[in-house]
């Protein structure tokens, strides 16, 4: 009697289980539907819209691309007096990009080869896949002749990044363009011919998004030699729907007779606090009077430019005082 | 008592320890954010060079009105010549601001929130840190003697306590050196102490790329290691088992102690006391209820254990360990007759066992799988304990004489260069497997279907009993 009351519980015990088993399967196949019916919904609202993330990156330059699967990433700003394992790249562009789930990333370009542009990129290199990274073709130069390249730490430890991270280092020139899935960027400067300037900032490139026949200008550190060159030799005819203003606003760049060639509708100023007096009060001033709205990341926190075929939008991370 | 009793009671302990930290919080923030001018004694830990000046990280020694604050750190920018107008010195290279104690005055930095999304919120950061970030002072003078000598009897005694331990800790580790060469002495002193800065960075990258990075770390394993190894010595001198708890109990809480309370030590640690204390006071050994005490115990305290990465591969190591390892030994157990070929399966079954239940973690945080790094386990795991127990006693054998500790640690040399070959032999390229990251569905589907698995073959055995 024992034995049979035993077996009995057992066979509930089992059947219990079994119960169990099923239920659990059955939540499981509820949970794959689900989330995969979110998974479509999502999609299609985000597809076919271009977001252009302005990071605030203290003083610096850090800017994210999506348009659909794809992201391109515009410097990675950078501090030159932080730790390295812990520095903007790993305090700011990683945890958003982790917040926006983005693993991986087309094509990152540097403007030019100062720390507040690339060392974020640098650390990100260790954590994100990156698969291209565009530089201007002045650093060739440089890459080429192994004393120079001791000399240019940043430069060397790309290389090394790039090398180990299994990147592929594109050379940009002007003319060039990196085409993608209803977008495109093309490079203005430097051109061909142009060499290795002394002045840093003088080697930013000039890049320009193109997306829903909108057209947006990131022109790195450049400063008002370079915004000659450009204005001589001319750029397109149409205005530019958005500028990202060339050296965190300081006084050395955004001259009169480029902003009145590039006639800009917004103007973007990535900045923090610093010792060099950026934003100046006149480059202010100057978009002022030109009537051009400017968004400074220091006051708005990060800044998102959402663009699609209606239009162009910019929503900001805080509000300002 | 019972297993309800004690989760009862780390229940209460941890909404206490949460409320009182709560408070804690507040009281950080009220201070941290008050308007008021504070005057801090501080001691200067280390100085980097800025633009801005000399950036002085600092640990809060006394605090005029806001005592919350002693104990935390943080940074405070001098300029060079203030620096150097106190002390009166020429040249700072000399490292002599570390031994004064300073008095500031002034305001912390505000305006702290995070501009971007997914940005931790600097000042949680900067909690988690025991640290205050940045201090503005409007004063700064060098304290005399008289001042620094009226300290507060709780900051002597955590200095003793550091002194203390740091001391053992080196004489250890000149023992370590004395009887080793420069290879193994930086893996024991990761095993043993827990330090891995002697260890060389290449044969750390090599360790990681062979998946053996585990054995530097203070894990169950080498807890394990050692608390067997005070029972087996304990039951050699026939003491009684409840004696044999107690000597255990202690002496594991005086390693604790040496290697700083360092979290995955308590976690292994409290994991091999709970199994012997259910064996010295006669309780029924139930292994899943300490796992499971374990776990939640460990949860509740730290929540944030939960998205850790050695949490979740140590305790999914347990599981594997615990439920899948006697599903498979079932297949192989016919040959328990032929020790070498039952303990080459138990060997593979080990690793085997454990990869199934971490993989999926592996693959989600590291997005591949180092395959070269499962038969490389397989190879090194079983010789471990060997290696930690001669060493162990040769580093006892060295305090009687440094010529019998060397002696002794050529065992531990042997074992070791097995290990370096074996990590050098299989350290191919395609050894790593790249998959991208996995999708937690997939990863929720696995783990339900292992778990389905897991059950269906306990009611089997059950049965078949």
């Amino acid at each position: 009697m024992i034995n049979v009351g035993y077996r009995k519980q057992k066979k509930v015990a089992k059947e219990k289980i079994q119960a169990y088993c099923y239920g659990v399967w059955k939540l499981i196949g509820i949970i794959v539907i689900v989330l995969t019916l979110f998974n479509v919904v999502f999609s299609i609202y985000w597809k076919d819209k271009t977001r252009l993330y302005y990071l605030d990156v203290g003083q610096g330059d850090a800017c994210v691309i999506t348009h659909n699967q794809q992201t391109f990433l515009v410097d990675g700003g950078g501090n030159r007096y932080m730790d390295d394992a812990n520095n903007i790249g790993r305090r700011v562009v990683y945890p958003f990009l982790l917040d926006k789930k983005i693993d991986n990333i087309d094509v990152a370009f540097i403007s030019h080869m100062h720390y507040d542009h690339v060392k974020g990129i640098l650390e990100l290199l260790e954590y994100v896949n990156i698969e291209k990274v565009a530089i201007s073709h002045v650093y060739k130069t440089i890459i080429e002749d192994q004393d120079r390249l001791q000399e240019s730490p940043l430069i060397e430890e790309l290389i090394n990044g790039c090398y180990e991270n299994g990147s592929e280092l594109l050379f940009l020139e002007a003319g060039d363009i990196i085409v993608g899935e209803n977008i495109r960027v093309e490079c203005h400067y430097p051109y061909a011919k142009t060499p290795y300037q002394e002045n840093e900032n003088n080697n930013s490139m000039i890049l320009e998004l193109v997306t829903h026949q909108r057209r947006i200008l990131f022109t790195g550190d450049i400063e008002e030699d370079v915004e000659r060159l450009i204005v001589n030799e001319g750029l397109n005819n149409t205005s530019i729907d958005l500028l990202k203003v060339a050296h965190h606003g300081s006084k050395t760049s955004s001259s009169r007779m480029f902003l009145e060639m590039l006639k800009p509708s917004v103007g973007i100023i990535s900045v923090g606090k610093n010792n060099h007096g950026h934003p100046s009060q006149e480059v202010l001033k100057r978009y002022e009077e030109f009537k051009i709205p400017v968004y400074l990341t220091k006051d708005y926190g990060m800044i998102e430019v959402i663009i699609d075929k209606k239009e162009l939008k910019i929503k900001t991370y805080l509000i300002k005082d | 008592m019972s297993f309800q009793g004690l989760l009862l009671i780390l229940c209460i302990y941890s909404i206490s320890n949460y409320t009182f930290s709560y408070f804690q919080v507040l009281d950080f923030l009220e201070a941290r954010d008050s308007k008021d001018v504070l005057t801090l004694d501080i001691d200067i830990k280390e100085v980097r060079q800025t633009e801005y000046g000399y950036q002085c990280y600092f640990k809060v020694a006394k605090v005029t009105s806001q005592s919350q604050l002693v104990g935390y750190t943080g940074y405070v920018y001098i300029k060079e010549y203030e620096l150097n107008q106190l002390l009166n010195h020429s040249k700072l290279s000399e490292f002599k601001y570390l031994a004064h104690r300073y008095r500031i005055t002034g305001q912390f930095e505000k305006n702290w929130y995070p501009k971007n999304p997914g940005q931790i919120h600097p000042l949680i950061y900067l909690l988690g840190q025991r640290s205050f970030g940045k201090f503005e002072y409007d004063n700064i003078e060098l304290m005399t003697n008289d001042q620094v000598e009226a300290k507060q009897f709780f900051s002597v005694f955590q200095q003793k306590n550091a002194q203390y331990r740091q001391r053992i800790r080196e004489k250890v580790d000149k023992q370590l050196s004395v009887c080793f060469r420069q290879i193994e002495y930086g893996l024991l002193k990761a095993m043993i102490l827990g330090d891995k800065t002697t260890v060389d960075q290449d044969l750390l990258t090599r360790y990681s790329r062979s998946g053996l990075s585990h054995i530097l770390a203070i894990s169950g394993l080498h807890i394990m290691i050692f608390i067997g190894c005070l029972e087996y010595i304990f039951r050699f001198f026939q003491w009684p088992r409840n004696f044999r708890f107690r000597m255990t109990f202690s002496i594991s809480i005086a390693y604790l102690w040496l290697l700083g309370f360092i979290i995955s030590a308590i976690r292994a640690m409290g994991m091999g006391l709970i199994l012997i204390f259910t064996i010295a006071y006669d309780k029924v050994y139930v292994r899943d209820r300490i796992l499971y005490l374990i776990i939640c115990s460990f949860l509740i305290i730290f929540p944030n254990a939960l998205f850790s990465i050695s949490f979740l591969l140590s305790f999914g190591a347990v599981f594997g360990l615990f439920y899948l390892y006697p599903i498979l030994r079932k297949k192989y157990y016919h040959f328990r007759e032929n020790v070498l070929l039952y303990f080459m399966f138990d060997s593979l079954n080990i690793s085997l066992s454990i990869l199934l239940v971490t993989f999926p973690i592996l693959l989600y945080f590291f997005k591949g799988i180092s395959l070269s790094g499962f038969i490389v386990n397989v190879l090194v795991i079983a010789v471990v304990p060997l290696f930690y127990i001669s060493s162990i006693i040769s580093v006892f054998a060295s305090f009687i004489h440094p010529l019998l500790g060397r002696f002794l640690a050529g065992t531990a040399t042997i074992i070791s260069s097995y290990i370096l070959s074996v990590m050098l032999v299989l350290d191919f390229d395609f050894g790593f497997l790249n998959y991208g990251a996995l999708s937690l569905q997939y990863i929720v589907v696995y783990y339900s279907g292992l778990i389905t698995y897991v059950v269906f073959q306990h009611v089997k055995r059950e049965e078949n009993d």
